[in-house]
């Protein structure tokens, strides 16, 4: 099954990513920018200088005031999409597996991108980032997309604060950073999110959340195993441990919501249990940036 | 079941194999489940800020691993019995109770099979480690397996095993199984299958293994037949049943004699009730009763047992009673005669009986003259005479419309004779003799007078049989039968029913055959334990087990193994105890108090 079926590929159609101005790219797209030059859309007027552009006098106010102004447009430019896609070991958790979500969001982000002339690029990370990807700005590359997606699994730990050091380290433009992850380690996102903010880039998080990770129903004798490091572990839970996990899980949560606040960041949560319509609506609601 | 038998090693095997069990399923109930998580980190955290403070996490399963073990251990020391069997090994005697209550069922289990599938386990544990022997506690004790260390002699020994009608004598039994333990030179031990105890102090140690619970049962309590005093030749049968039941229940009561039946009734009876019931206005020489109880119902119960639902009695023949009868013609004399079922009657005329010789009327048991005197010259020892015309009994006048104003009704002539309003035309009034016995008095006349002597027994009535309504009355046959049978003595005694356990006697050769009309082995009549009737030669002989008909308890109810050492189950109150802290440690636990 591919990951954007036709269905979601429709609701798609309407939505767009409401980037931050000042994280657009430089060549024209489907975003506004912060410089006012040579778009279509007026802006605003400026008094002539020496040196402007003679194309962009209004002609009809000097007529009118005798004064020499400029027309300014808006410019229209594209803007760099960077979907951080978090493959460690614990998003294989849940059912369905948080990972699945997570890569028919990631595909989404992507088919967004593209048809707003964004380049869209879809990293993978776990405790290492993944390779770089080619920014998706046709069908053909999305459908590429697509098929590495569905070979990517879900392995390996997490340490997110290095992944954004890679990021940082190979330079990447400033843009929207989506990070689609499930938040199960204990460590690094606060200065991964800290780091993103100072690099200049729109930061969205939409975690991936599951029952078995927010409100585990088990008792007894168990063996937990990690699903990111192997590591296991003999605990007898009761209902006491149970909901002093839960507090565990909340509080760390509550935390990585604030540094993402602290970041510029938006916060957006979906669960592997709701349909993909209703995430899409989701994370493409306006009040999380997008545009329906 | 008990361990009581197996040497201290044994138990220590079967303890060490009950830990071993409770070990595994503690080790079970630790197995942990395997389960993915996203972090364990969470986990950890979380265990860490939830650490109980007074108990450890570590410390709670295993006391509740030593608490389940106590438990175990405790339960095997109770069932073992530790008190029972301390430095005793050796000879073991089962006394096996045979006794009716044996065959009482529940749930279609007999406490007898019951009893010997206990003998079969013990018997089989025993013999590892000594010799062991059986009694059998019928009505009379005996060895039905001597002591032997081969535990297939058992099944040879029970091969003919049947239970006894009558009650089991356990204290002889025991009695026996002591003897046995004694003869044997070493320490043993007397083991009790019964379904009672019974307090009897034995050198040997003994337990109780009890087996049964109690039962309702319907029973036949008392069963007679007997003459019937009120009515000649005639016969009654009277059945006594009770209800040994806290429930109402009904059975359908049968009384044949032979083919014949005499009584079918069907009867209810509240819990307890005794219901007396008798059929009569049967006439036979003799008669076998066999009485019957089937299609027995009891609410929300079972009859229990089947040895009380039947009992016999037995009517012996008649002595036959020749009678020779002197009369001009006397239809109502003649009538009275002919109603004495063992009376062979013959009748000649006054003439006649001057022609015969005294030795010919020595032939007949009672010579009855009917207005005729005996002859000169003849005599005989049993003579009935009424209203002879001349003797040395008789006054000079008759009494004309004599009123009878005394009757010695203990007399046996007299003894079920009504006699009141009696109308009489003329009588002879007979002159008394010391020694006289006046059976019937008008005043101070003799009407019917009653004579032993040496010579033999005379019975005189004065009354003329064709100017009363003597004859014409029921007690008229009743009166000539009593006569007939005190004049002739003939026995007209109704033995009961033996008791299960007399012995049966029977003359050298004479073949006695049993309920089943098999015949019976010599040895088993010294003392019958099987209730019926039984035949020896043309003698018919009830056994009946009526008189131990009883209430079906158990002495030992619950099926406890009951030693004779009193010592309280303290072993079974803290296994109890402990139990209960088991519930507590796993109420808590899934409650979250625990860790």
């Amino acid at each position: 099954m591919a990951l954007l079926d036709s269905k979601a590929r429709r609701i798609l159609d309407r939505m767009r990513l409401r980037i931050r101005s000042n994280a657009t790219a430089i060549r024209a797209g489907g975003h506004r920018s912060p410089v006012k030059a040579a778009g279509i859309e007026l802006a605003d007027h400026r008094p002539y200088v020496s040196g402007d552009d003679v194309r962009h006098l209004d002609w009809k106010a000097f007529a009118r005031h005798g004064q020499l102004v400029l027309r300014q447009f808006e410019e229209e430019k594209d803007a760099f999409v960077h979907v951080l896609l978090d493959v460690t070991g614990s998003m294989s958790c849940g059912t369905p597996p948080k990972i699945e979500l997570a890569k028919r969001l990631a595909a989404g982000f992507a088919y967004v991108g593209m048809r707003e002339h964004d380049r869209a690029q879809v990293i993978p990370f776990a405790d290492e980032l993944g390779g770089p990807a080619l920014a998706v700005r046709n069908s053909h590359e999305l459908a590429a997309l697509e098929h590495a997606l569905e070979k990517t699994d879900a392995s390996g730990p997490t340490a997110f604060a290095h992944a954004v050091e890679r990021l940082a380290a190979r330079g990447v433009p400033r843009g929207l950073v989506i990070v689609l992850t499930d938040l199960m380690a204990p460590e690094g996102w606060e200065p991964g999110f800290r780091r993103l903010g100072l690099m200049g880039h729109d930061l969205w998080l939409v975690r991936v959340s599951c029952k078995d990770d927010e409100a585990p129903s088990v008792q007894g004798e168990v063996e937990l195993h990690d699903a990111e490091t192997s590591e296991r572990v003999r605990l007898r839970v009761d209902r006491a441990l149970l909901e002093r996990y839960r507090r565990e899980i909340r509080a760390h949560v509550d935390r990585c919501r604030e540094a993402c606040r602290r970041a510029g960041g938006r916060w957006i949560e979906v669960d592997v249990e709701e349909s993909f319509d209703v995430v899409l609506k989701k994370v493409f609601a306006p009040s999380n940036g997008g545009v329906a | 079941m008990s361990f009581a038998a197996l040497s201290g090693a044994a138990l220590a095997a079967i303890a060490g194999a009950i830990a071993c069990v409770v070990l595994a399923l503690y080790l079970l109930r630790r197995t942990p489940k395997p389960r993915l998580v996203s972090n364990v980190s969470f986990w950890l955290r979380a265990a860490e800020t939830s650490r109980p403070r007074v108990l450890r996490s570590i410390r709670i399963p295993w006391l509740a691993f030593l608490v389940s073990l106590l438990i175990a251990l405790l339960f095997v020391a109770e069932l073992g019995d530790p008190r029972f069997g301390r430095s005793v090994r050796g000879t073991t005697v089962i006394v096996l109770a045979a006794g009716r209550s044996m065959g009482a069922s529940h749930r279609g289990e007999t406490r007898i099979e019951q009893a010997i599938r206990e003998v079969r386990s013990w018997v089989d544990r025993t013999t590892i480690g000594g010799q062991v022997a059986v009694v059998r506690a019928g009505m009379r004790p005996e060895t039905l397996l001597g002591l032997t260390e081969d535990p297939t002699d058992l099944e040879r020994a029970l091969r003919d095993f049947t239970l006894d009608d009558g009650p089991s004598d356990l204290e002889s039994a025991l009695r026996l199984a002591d003897r046995i333990v004694a003869s044997s030179g070493g320490a043993g031990q007397v083991l009790l299958v019964a379904d009672r105890d019974v307090e009897f102090e034995t050198e040997a140690t003994r337990v109780l293994i009890p087996v049964g619970v109690p039962g309702d049962t319907l029973a036949i309590v008392d069963f007679t037949a007997r003459r019937d005093p009120l009515a000649a030749g005639e016969y009654v049968a009277e059945v006594v049943l009770q209800s040994f039941s806290e429930r109402e229940a009904s059975a359908r009561l049968r009384v044949l004699d032979g083919d014949v039946q005499l009584l079918n009734r069907r009867l209810t009876l509240h819990p307890g009730q005794v219901v007396r019931l008798s059929a009569q206005g049967f006439s036979s020489e003799r008669a076998e009763l066999e009485a019957r109880l089937s299609e027995i119902a009891i609410v929300g119960s079972e009859d229990a047992l089947a040895a009380d639902d039947v009992a016999y009695a037995v009517l012996p023949p008649l002595e036959p009673l020749r009678v020779l009868l002197v009369t001009p013609g006397n239809d109502y004399l003649e009538a009275a005669l002919a109603v004495h079922p063992n009376a062979i009657v013959e009748r000649i005329s006054q003439s006649e009986l001057a022609r015969r010789e005294e030795a010919s009327l020595h032939a007949y048991d009672v010579l009855v003259l009917d207005r005729t005197k005996l002859p000169t010259g003849l005599a005989h020892r049993a003579v009935l005479l009424f209203s002879p015309p001349s003797h040395e009994f008789v006054t000079a006048e008759e009494a004309r419309s004599p009123r009878i104003t005394a009757s010695m009704a203990s007399h046996p002539v007299l003894r079920g004779v009504r006699l009141d309003n009696l109308r009489i035309g003329r009588a002879l009034r007979f002159e008394v003799q010391a020694g006289d016995q006046v059976l019937i008095r008008s005043g101070a006349d003799a009407l019917a007078i009653a004579r032993e002597s040496d010579e033999g027994r005379r019975l005189v009535f004065g009354i003329h049989l064709d100017e009363t309504d003597l004859v014409e009355r029921e007690a008229f046959p009743l009166l000539v039968h009593r006569a007939l049978g005190w004049a002739a003595h003939s026995r007209d005694d109704m033995p009961l029913p033996r008791r299960l356990g007399e012995p049966l006697r029977a003359a050298p050769g004479e073949i006695v055959l049993g309920p089943t009309g098999e015949p019976e082995s010599p040895s088993g009549l010294s003392s019958v334990r099987r209730q019926g009737i039984y035949h020896v030669g043309e003698r018919a002989v009830a056994f009946s087990g009526v008189e131990h008909a009883e209430a079906l308890g158990a002495g030992t109810t619950g099926g406890r193994l009951r030693s004779s050492a009193p010592l309280p189950p303290l072993s079974l109150l803290l296994a109890g105890l402990l139990l209960a802290l088991i519930v507590l440690e796993w109420a808590l636990l899934h409650r979250g108090r625990l860790q």
